[in-house]
């Protein structure tokens, strides 16, 4: 009796282990064989953005690409953006990297050494809070934004397809339904 | 005797069919049209494509085609496209005459034609134009009485659309007239707007050395964009042979024709 009660446990385990996945929502078949219905008018970039998701690993990639989100959402000009200001954010820490006369810890701790040049030290850390302040908010507003953005765009497109869908079926102004019918009709 | 009765099943199903999607489609025009700009300026690309099928198939609705085309001219104008509206109502006067509408879409034209900053009298004459007592009833004369129409209304926006059309006039095998081939060809090789009309109204022979200069170097740039180096080539040598004793060179046209850039 053992030995059919611990197969049965093995297949069980068999039908719910899946592959490595570094996301936490794990997708149970591979959605890319399913053939979506789709409206007759949806253009190509419609389906691309009712087809995308933001998940755990997109927040990953966001802090590495600037402007990821964005471009994920097909907006290249906000996304454009996003990278001229994280990049003037990284070039704000390769200034104080490259001069040298304090470290980032320094002058986010606000602990400079009593021989420092204090004018020195409040510029270079005015460019430190700067450019971190430029990099974590160009990167929270591309999380934030990008996923409004897409979420607004996705409730647009269902919105119209959906509706079309019913006003297809739905009564005429005159109240008859529009369903297939048989009869004759004449108009004058 | 069974075929017969089925053909008569099927037909009234396919024509019903076609007007649910007309019907959808008329609807979600009227449905938007007070809601964001945002949803109108999305479903204008699924609209346009219903146009393009209303202009090529010949519908029994016309009454719902012609409310659908002065839907569409409603929504445009909602969005400040007044030059897209005003082809919108003509779309509808010329394509699909409503006698019961066309006070209000009068009204609308001159609305939009204010916006373009249009005289009055312009104005009038396009309206008297499209009016249902001056249209003929071959769907072909009525074509070309529209596009010679939207071109004097042309903007920038409305070149990429009145092509369009006179590409389904072409695939309906329509005869545009002259004026309008003229009109295509200097809009094809993308001559600027406000030198389009002196090509267009006049002949080749008649226009100045300044007029056959522009001409040239803008069907030169055209060959160019499209990688035609040898008509590029001549026609660059036609723009040199148009003063040949005081030669125009443009140096960087001739560097874009040798480099193939």
């Amino acid at each position: 009796m053992k030995k059919p009660i611990t197969l049965i446990f093995l297949i069980i385990l068999a039908l719910n282990s899946f592959s490595q996945d570094i996301d936490i929502y794990q997708k149970k078949k591979n959605s890319n064989y399913e053939l979506p219905y789709l409206n007759s008018q949806t253009s190509f970039e419609e389906f691309q953005l009712l087809n995308r998701t933001l998940r755990l690993q997109d927040m990953a990639y966001a802090a590495v690409v600037p402007g990821y989100v964005h471009f994920k959402v097909k907006e290249p000009i906000v996304g454009y953006s996003m990278v001229a200001l994280r990049t003037a954010g990284y070039g704000g820490i390769l200034y104080i990297l490259n001069d040298g006369s304090f470290s980032l810890t320094e002058l986010i701790n606000n602990s400079p050494s009593s021989s420092a040049d204090v004018d020195k030290f409040n510029q270079q850390k005015t460019i430190a809070y700067a450019s971190l302040g430029l990099i974590f908010s160009t990167y929270l507003f591309d999380w934030i934004h990008g996923k409004h953005r897409l979420e607004k765009k996705q409730e647009r497109i269902r919105y119209k397809y959906g509706v079309k869908l019913n006003l297809a079926v739905q009564t005429d102004q005159s109240g008859n339904f529009n369903q297939p019918m048989l009869g004759v009709r004449v108009n004058f | 005797m069974k075929k017969f009765i089925f053909l008569i099943i099927l037909i009234p199903i396919f024509n019903l069919g076609k007007a649910q999607n007309l019907q959808s489609e008329y609807r979600y025009l009227c449905l938007v049209k007070s809601q964001s700009s945002q949803l109108i300026k999305d479903n204008l690309r699924n609209a346009e494509i219903y146009a393009d099928s209303l202009f090529l198939k010949d519908i029994p609705q016309t009454e719902l085609a012609a409310l659908f085309f002065k839907e569409l001219g409603d929504n445009y104008s909602a969005i400040g496209k007044a030059d897209l509206a005003l082809f919108s109502y003509l779309r509808q006067r010329f394509l699909y005459p409503n006698d019961s509408i066309s006070l209000y879409v009068e009204q609308q034209m001159r609305i939009n034609a204010t916006k373009l900053n249009m005289d009055n009298q312009s104005t009038e004459y396009l309206i008297q134009r499209s009016s249902h007592y001056n249209l003929s009833s071959e769907k072909e004369t009525n074509t070309n009485k529209l596009l010679y129409s939207s071109i004097q209304i042309e903007t920038k926006n409305l070149s990429t659309l009145l092509l369009h059309y006179l590409d389904l006039a072409k695939f309906k095998n329509f005869t545009p007239s002259d004026f309008i081939l003229k009109w295509e060809d200097v809009s094809r090789m993308h001559m600027p707007l406000k030198y389009k009309i002196d090509y267009v109204n006049r002949d080749f022979k008649s226009l100045n050395n300044k007029q056959q200069e522009r001409y040239y170097c803008t069907l030169t740039r055209f060959y160019i964009q499209q990688k035609a180096w040898g008509m590029a080539q001549e026609t660059y040598q036609k723009l040199k042979n148009l003063q040949p004793e005081k030669p125009k060179n443009k140096p960087c046209l001739k560097a874009r024709i040798d480099l193939h850039l």
